[in-house]
């Protein structure tokens, strides 16, 4: 047996041991309180989303396009029975185009809207502590990011949703209107 | 004329032989005549006997006849009757006796006629003399018939013998004449055939003289010649001698050497023999161990095979993986949306909210797990297509070294059937070897019985030499003689 066979039987091992504690633990909850975040990549960088800030997540939804003057709206998508409008975070963030993006985020929103992303990476659950209002870097997908969290890998920016929902509410109405309010 | 000593010889001996036949002959023929002529001569006289007998015989017969008629004593019949028979025999041989002459037969067929009147005439006086006695015959003419008869009988007979008296003088002249001429003719004969041979002899003599002269002054050269070959002759063979224990030296280190090479051959021949049986051995083990490249081949293709299936074998892993992944990602997303469904809910949902966390949780692990899993099939793969590569790379290099060994097992195929010929090659050298040094020893001993022959012919030319030496004295001697009888012929010459 080689050193590589005893160490996937002693991972196997703490996976199902860890699984069994998980339900024999108490449930405990942190001091000041956790936070939800949903760690994502957009551009080969890493993001995180609040996940109170989310309805749903999917991946690989059929998506159709329509005609928009905003590049950034990939298409439409049905979710349980609504018709939800698309963006693409990489073109928002002011990256250049890539792939068509895999995964979507519902955002919680009166009407529902959807912003594509490449990968999910995973769902953290970390302590109040770990977010921070201020982030030194500085980057084209700063412009809607509010603070950021720290991680074991290191700080990541917090992507705001609302922002990015009045930014794509802003862009779709129509041009009298906007013409209006910028009388205004 | 250049004739041969033979020649000569046999052509004195002829005209001598010649000579004798010519004397014997004309002697044998000239005899014959003098025996046929006395033979004649005695026939004559016997046919004159004869007569005188058959004539006595009718005296007789008369004489007995007178007799009785006499006296009538009968006695004188007997002589009567003798002389009848002497008469019939005395005719019968005097016709017999001249068969050969017609005409004393013609005489004798005419004395015969008058003969049997006498006697018949005789015969009635004698019957007379019985019947009428003495004087009655007197008294008859009886008695006078019978002088005239008697006389006529002797004139007859007188006539017979004169004529044999003639033939019987002129047999006897012709017997002489025959005898002087077998007198002549012998030695006459034996005169001519004496100077014949002396003059013969005389003849031969001079002639073989002469040429026995030359002749014996050519062997008289020769042997002066064959003296200096036989010195000569004499000379070489001792040098032949002398070269031939040389030879006979050398044929015996030749064939001590043939042996020892007759000796290094059969060595040669056994080590050849022993590599053979090697070789033969090593091809066995060549041919055991392409059977064993031959399985280890396989062996390397049902491991490359076998690797292949687990190469797919681990490609559907990582489909069945995907599948898990995909699962777990569902699962995870799933439990996204609890944990915002749950969150939603207010506290209500919190214990929910519980539960979808580990959901998440364990959704994390199996997608962590999944890519350990992914990870480990990758190494897997990639330990998998290493292997195959490794694999089918000993599998090239056994193949080639299959193939190396095919020709290796091949070049030791030749190099046994080579050695194979070298052996056969080394035997039949061993062979010939021997042969060789059978034939130098019989070289040997055909030298040494040369060398011995050579010593005998020095010796015998020793003898040569000696032979001609005398040769020489005896042609000197012999010409002395030749030159001799010449002289002495040459003053008989000169006194003649």
């Amino acid at each position: 047996m080689t050193d590589r066979d005893i160490e996937l039987e002693a991972t196997a091992a703490r996976l199902r041991t860890t699984f069994d504690a998980s339900f024999a633990a108490p449930q405990l909850a942190g001091a000041g309180g956790d936070v939800d975040v949903l760690a994502i990549r957009i551009a080969g960088h890493g993001y995180a989303l609040r996940l109170s800030e989310v309805q749903a997540v999917h991946a690989e939804r059929k998506l159709t396009p329509v005609p928009s003057p905003l590049p950034a709206l990939l298409g439409l998508v049905g979710v349980r029975g609504l018709v939800v409008p698309v963006y693409d975070l990489r073109l928002m963030l002011g990256y250049a185009a890539g792939p068509p993006p895999r995964w979507l985020a519902l955002a919680r929103a009166a009407s529902p809207i959807g912003f594509a992303f490449e990968a999910f990476e995973a769902h953290w659950r970390l302590p109040v502590a770990a977010v921070v209002t201020e982030m030194t870097s500085t980057g084209d997908g700063q412009r809607f990011a509010r603070g950021g969290v720290q991680t074991d890998a290191g700080p990541r920016s917090l992507l705001h949703l609302p922002s990015l929902i009045e930014s794509v509410t802003k862009h779709a109405r129509p041009n009298s209107e906007r013409a209006r309010e910028e009388r205004r | 004329m250049n004739w041969t000593f033979g020649r000569k010889l046999a052509l004195g001996f002829a005209i001598a032989i010649l000579t004798l036949l010519v004397v014997g002959i004309s002697g044998h023929r000239a005899t014959s005549e003098l025996i046929d002529n006395d033979r004649w001569v005695t026939h004559s006289e016997e046919v004159k006997r004869t007569l005188a007998q058959l004539l006595s015989s009718l005296k007789d017969a008369e004489t007995g006849q007178r007799g009785f008629l006499l006296s009538g004593d009968q006695r004188f019949l007997d002589l009567y009757q003798a002389g009848l028979s002497d008469i019939a025999k005395g005719q019968s041989r005097a016709r017999e006796l001249t068969s050969d002459n017609d005409l004393q037969q013609r005489r004798l067929a005419a004395l015969a006629p008058i003969v049997a009147s006498r006697l018949a005439h005789l015969g009635e006086v004698i019957e007379a003399r019985r019947q009428h006695g003495l004087e009655g015959v007197v008294k008859s003419d009886l008695l006078l018939d019978g002088k005239r008869q008697m006389d006529d009988i002797r004139a007859l007979v007188a006539e017979l013998d004169e004529a044999e008296s003639r033939l019987l003088a002129k047999r006897r002249q012709q017997s002489e004449q025959s005898a002087g001429a077998a007198q002549s003719t012998i030695l006459w004969g034996s005169a001519l055939g004496t100077l014949l041979v002396l003059l013969a002899g005389t003849v031969i003599s001079r002639s073989l003289s002469s040429q026995v002269g030359v002749a014996v002054r050519h062997i008289q050269a020769s042997s002066a010649e064959l003296q200096a070959a036989a010195n000569q002759q004499a000379t070489g063979a001792k040098e032949q001698a002398t070269a031939m224990n040389e030879v006979t030296t050398t044929i015996s280190e030749l064939l001590a050497t043939s042996r020892q090479i007759a000796e290094s051959a059969r060595r040669v021949a056994d080590i050849a023999g022993q590599t053979s049986t090697q070789a033969r051995t090593g091809d066995a083990t060549v041919a055991r161990g392409t059977e064993a490249i031959g399985a280890i081949k396989r062996q390397v293709d049902a491991i490359v095979s076998h690797m292949l299936e687990l190469g797919k074998k681990s490609q559907q892993i990582g489909a069945v993986l995907e599948i898990v992944s995909e699962l777990a990602e569902q699962t995870n997303i799933l439990a996204i949306n609890a944990t915002i469904e749950a969150a939603g809910a207010g506290d209500s949902g919190r214990r929910f909210g519980v539960v979808a966390d580990e959901i998440r949780k364990l959704a994390d692990r199996v997608g962590g797990s999944t890519k350990e899993i992914r990870t480990l099939i990758d190494d897997v793969r990639a330990a998998v297509n290493t292997t195959v590569m490794t694999t089918e790379t000993g599998s090239k290099a056994v193949e080639a070294g299959s193939d190396q060994f095919a020709v290796v097992a091949s070049s030791f195929g030749q190099i046994s059937r080579q050695v194979i010929t070298a052996t056969e090659a080394a035997k039949e050298i061993e062979l010939s070897t021997k042969q060789q040094a059978t034939a130098v020893e019989q070289v040997n001993v055909a030298i040494t019985s040369v060398a011995q022959a050579s010593k005998e012919s020095e010796v015998s030319t020793g003898q040569t030499l000696r032979t001609a030496s005398e040769l020489a004295s005896l042609s000197r001697e012999l010409l002395k003689l030749v030159q001799a009888q010449q002289a002495n012929g040459g003053a008989r010459r000169v006194a003649s």
